[in-house]
């Protein structure tokens, strides 16, 4: 499981979309990382990182319903799949096992 | 419309363009749903902002469709022959628009080749010279220091040299001197011949005309030599080796062939036949000059700056070396420069000595440049409209396509591809017509163009360029706009000309014309110039005076014997001798008594009765009398602008210096006369016996009498009178003609091309009527059941162009007008600009509409009414 590499960016979008749960479509994650994290992040950015996850089969994805607001387009909803939520939790393992390794003190900052 | 605030639109389509299709929805929904919150919490512009920052954000690989797959299959093999194929078969369907689409592109081709071919030669004049870049030649120019200044083309003979050897800077310099009316002898064969030049001996180093034989270096080294172009050689000496002969000069030296230059064309704008050594040249008889005097202004030098000189450095310190020789002997001051090689030839009419060496005309060129544009640009919107006007006839075969898959692009690519194989066609049938007609066509212009196929190779890019922009050009917008035709539309029959299309088609016509009437108006306004010159009292009568050329040491003795004999033909009225009209322009001062400087003016030299035989008008005293034998010595007759110039109250008995040599009295005042051509201006004159030896026998003639018996006549005397020199005579009014020889052709050229544009606008015109009238056959049958007389219907389909062709004339008229008025100030003498041309212009190009609109359009008015309503 460990040789799927996560970037930062595409860690971020995965735990977007999953404290979005069913609602998570492009908009709706542009906006969590703006108000979570202060984060702004261009629709073409977030594309990018949403095709690659999807490639790795990582996140899945489908077409909603029309809505009248987005000029009649659809939206593309996107949910984590299970190999998504291993390979998430695999990378907060390693982070929590890094974390434990400092010493003391050692993060205050000089 | 959705919302009022909606994101921006080119954006928009510019996503849904280059969006890969599985992506587009979702994006640009995300896109407008952040643009519809972002319009409700920050406002328009700060949404508007952020959507398009977005949509360049998304053009990025993973949104990109796949481009390059899809352009390769716009263009296929099999689907361009498709197109050619449907091409040719609509060409052979509407025969007329093919025809007139071909006819009018290749005139057009045609008249852009023969001008191109000229426009390329004269550009090409003194650009094959090895170091032409480094060649300048010096000039004299006083008008900074003098009111009556001159600008001029030569330096004195110690000029040249003496700048080569104090100044490190100059690599070669050499001296040209131009002379006419040389005698050459070879064996039997003599003539007069005028283009002969002394050369120093670096002349080939500067102007690196091939040698076919001789030695570059040498061939001008020693005195008497000479060396022949190969027309001269074969002239002289016919198919004999022409190196080592001799060529006997004048009656009296002999010259030694030395070289001879290769058969290939001299483009340059030096005028020469022969090329003499410098050694050889001898001031000639009666000159109060020798080589040594900086003061002769008529000889050309050009020098050779060696490579790296900065030629404006180079040119600040001729001041100081002026300074140094030339002020000490002569009080007439000057500043000198040096004039790069390339601007000799379009850039010296305005030089005095500058004639006697080829010019080009820059108005000229590039004003055939753009006629050829013009002409081009008539024969391409007669093309467009064309297409445009029969788009409606295509639009079921558009449709069909578009149906059956066929994008945009492909019906873009489809009528380009199209348009471009007419423009070939056109090509090809202007080479040929080219072929046909550039003998005559040349001959009628006048053009001495000693055609080489070298040329055509320069041309050919040219060509190719051509076709293909105007192809495309023309077709570019008809093929937007048929491609344009929704399908839908196009197979329920609903398509109609759009208003736009209309549009465009009305300012196509009225450009076409404005063209048109802009030439026609040169056309007339030139050849009314020139009729103007035909019919310009000159002062003097220019009928009916023959000339008979005499060089040789013994003239005065010579003249009096054949005086004798010509008195005995009762024709001859006058005869007398000197400078024919244009003849001098010697400038010395001239100095009234008492007056310390002298003014500059003309000087011609004459003999008795020289007004009376030029037909000069004396308003005061007296002409050269042969009962006043002083006028030999100290006569003097001057011009009335120069008695304006001294401000003289009384001319009569006024004294005269003139030059250094002359000291006289005013025996007579002549009425201003037109000495050169109606360019220049009047300017003061004097009128002496030369010192120098006479060349011109002049005679007035009664008219009306058969000249051929005459000139028989008078060459039997002339066995008397000089059996050792050719015979030559010229008539007075050819020589004046010459002057305006260049003007003239422009003329000409100008008439033929503006004919040509008419022809072509007059052909399109007939073109649209026909596809116009032929989609309002049904409409025409209506009225016409319902009561329309022919004349009615006439009315009605003209209306439109007419309009059209009046609008252009109200455009065409006051620019044409701007312009000419520009060409007619050359002339210092010019008719006036008046309204009847521009009235006989409306009525010629209001003319030309009507009787190309005619032909449809009374086929169709006179149609039974009956054939016309069952159309369908």
């Amino acid at each position: 499981m460990q040789e799927t590499y996560l970037g930062e960016f595409q860690e971020i979008v995965m735990l977007a979309i999953l404290v979005l749960d069913d609602n998570a479509y492009g908009v709706s994650i542009q906006k969590e990382l703006k108000h979570r994290l202060n984060r702004e992040c261009s629709r073409g950015a977030l594309h990018t990182a949403l095709t690659r996850l999807q490639e790795k089969g990582l996140i899945s994805s489908e077409m909603g319903e029309a809505s009248a607001i987005r000029g009649g387009r659809r939206k593309r909803y996107y949910s984590v799949t299970n190999k998504g939520k291993v390979t998430l939790k695999a990378a907060k393992d390693s982070r929590d096992l890094m974390w434990k390794a400092i010493p003391n003190f050692s993060l205050k900052i000089v | 419309m959705r919302n009022p605030n909606h994101p921006p639109n080119y954006f928009h389509r510019f996503l849904k363009w280059f969006c890969h299709p599985d992506f587009y929805e979702e994006l640009a929904g995300d896109l407008e749903e952040a643009f519809e919150e972002n319009t409700a919490e920050h406002g328009t512009k700060y949404a508007r902002k952020k959507y398009r920052k977005e949509v360049l954000k998304l053009f990025r690989p993973s949104v990109l469709k796949e481009f390059r797959f899809n352009y390769f299959t716009w263009i296929s093999l099999d689907m361009l022959k498709n197109y050619l194929k449907i091409g040719f078969r609509n060409l052979r369907k509407d025969k007329i628009s093919a025809s007139i689409n071909i006819i009018g592109l290749s005139l057009g081709f045609v008249s852009a080749l023969v001008i191109l071919l000229y426009v390329h030669r004269e550009l090409q004049v003194d650009t094959s010279f090895e170091q032409g870049d480094r060649i300048y030649r010096l000039i004299n120019d006083e008008r900074p220091h003098s009111e009556t200044g001159r600008l001029l083309a030569t330096v004195g003979p110690p000029f040249a040299p003496t700048l080569a050897a104090e100044y490190p800077e100059v690599e070669k310099a050499v001296r040209l001197r131009y002379t006419d009316n040389v005698v050459f002898k070879a064996g039997e064969n003599q003539y007069y011949e005028n283009d002969v030049i002394y050369a120093d001996k670096d002349f080939f180093q500067l102007f690196s005309f091939p040698l076919a034989k001789g030695d570059p270096n040498s061939a001008l080294a020693e005195p008497n030599s000479i060396i022949l172009t190969p027309e001269m050689a074969q002239k002289y000496f016919g198919e004999e080796d022409p190196i080592g002969q001799s060529l006997l000069m004048n009656e009296e030296v002999s010259l030694r062939v030395t070289g001879l230059l290769e058969d290939s064309p001299r483009k340059t704008h030096l005028n020469f036949d022969f090329l003499i050594s410098f050694e050889t040249f001898r001031v000639p008889y009666g000159y109060p000059v020798t080589l040594e005097s900086w003061g002769w202004i008529s000889f050309h030098a050009y020098v050779l700056l060696k490579e790296g000189i900065d030629p404006l450095a180079f040119d600040q310190k001729l001041a100081e070396f002026a300074e140094r020789y030339m002020f000490a002997d002569r009080p007439v001051r000057a500043s000198y420069h040096l004039q790069p090689l390339s601007d000799v030839y379009f850039q010296s009419q305005d030089m005095m000595n500058a004639g006697e060496h080829k010019h080009g005309s820059l108005i000229y060129t590039y004003g055939l440049l753009s006629i050829a544009f013009l002409i081009l640009l008539v024969a391409g919107f007669n093309f467009m409209n064309i297409s445009t006007a029969r788009s409606i006839r295509r639009a079921g075969e558009v449709g069909m396509r578009k149906v059956l898959g066929a994008r945009k692009v492909n019906l873009i690519i489809q009528f380009i591809s199209e348009a471009l194989a007419i423009s070939t066609i056109s090509v090809l049938l202007a080479l040929f017509l080219f072929e046909l007609l550039r003998d005559p066509l040349f001959s009628y212009l006048n053009w001495h163009i000693d055609f080489s196929y070298q040329d055509y190779l320069i041309l050919i890019p040219l060509l190719i360029g051509g076709t293909f922009l105007l192809g495309i050009l023309s077709a570019l917008y008809p093929s937007i706009l048929l491609s344009s035709f929704k399908p839908l539309q196009v197979l329920k029959g609903k398509i109609k000309s759009s208003t736009v299309e209309m549009n465009i088609r009305k300012t196509l016509v009225v450009l076409q014309f404005t063209i048109t009437i802009g030439l026609i108006v040169a056309s007339l306004l030139v050849s009314q110039q020139m009729e103007f010159i035909r019919n310009k009292d000159l002062g003097f009568d220019q009928e009916q005076v023959i000339s008979l050329h005499m060089r040789t040491d013994n003239f005065l003795e010579r003249y009096q014997l054949s005086k004798q004999l010509f008195s005995r033909h009762p024709e001859v009225v006058n005869i007398s001798a000197g400078d024919i009209i244009n003849g001098d322009y010697g400038s010395v001062p001239i100095t009234p008594a008492g007056a310390e400087e002298g003014i500059a003016m003309h000087w011609m030299g004459g003999y008795f009765d020289y007004c009376s035989t030029l037909g000069l008008e004396v308003v005061e005293g007296r002409d050269f009398l042969t009962v006043h034998p002083m006028d030999t010595s100290t006569g003097i007759i001057i011009n009335e602008s120069a008695k304006r110039a001294f401000g003289w109250e009384e001319a009569i008995g006024q004294e005269l210096q003139v030059n250094t040599n002359i000291n006289g009295q005013v025996v007579g005042v002549v009425k201003d006369f037109h000495m050169h051509s109606l360019h220049a201006a009047i300017e003061p004159m004097v009128i002496t016996v030369p010192r120098t030896h006479m060349q011109n026998i002049i005679l007035r003639i009664r008219s009306a009498q058969d000249v051929e018996d005459l000139l028989t006549k008078l060459q039997e005397d002339w066995l008397q009178v000089a059996p050792d020199l050719p015979f030559q005579f010229s008539f007075l009014d050819d020589s004046i003609k010459l002057q305006y020889e260049s003007d003239r052709q422009f003329s000409r050229l100008i008439s033929f091309f503006g004919g040509l544009a008419i022809f072509i606008a007059g052909l399109g015109l007939y073109g649209l009527i026909a596809i116009i009238s032929s989609y309002r056959v049904k409409e025409i049958g209506i009225r016409k059941v319902l009561g329309a007389s022919v004349m009615n219907i006439y009315v009605l389909l003209c209306r439109n162009f007419i309009l059209l062709v009046i609008i252009a004339n109200a455009l065409a008229l006051p620019l044409a007008w701007w312009v000419l008025d520009g060409w007619l100030d050359q002339f210092s003498y010019h008719t006036e600009v008046n309204y009847s041309i521009f009235v006989l212009a409306i009525l010629i190009s209001v003319g030309i509409a009507l009787i190309s609109l005619s032909y449809q359009v009374v086929k169709t008015a006179l149609a039974n009414p009956i054939k016309a309503i069952r159309h369908e």
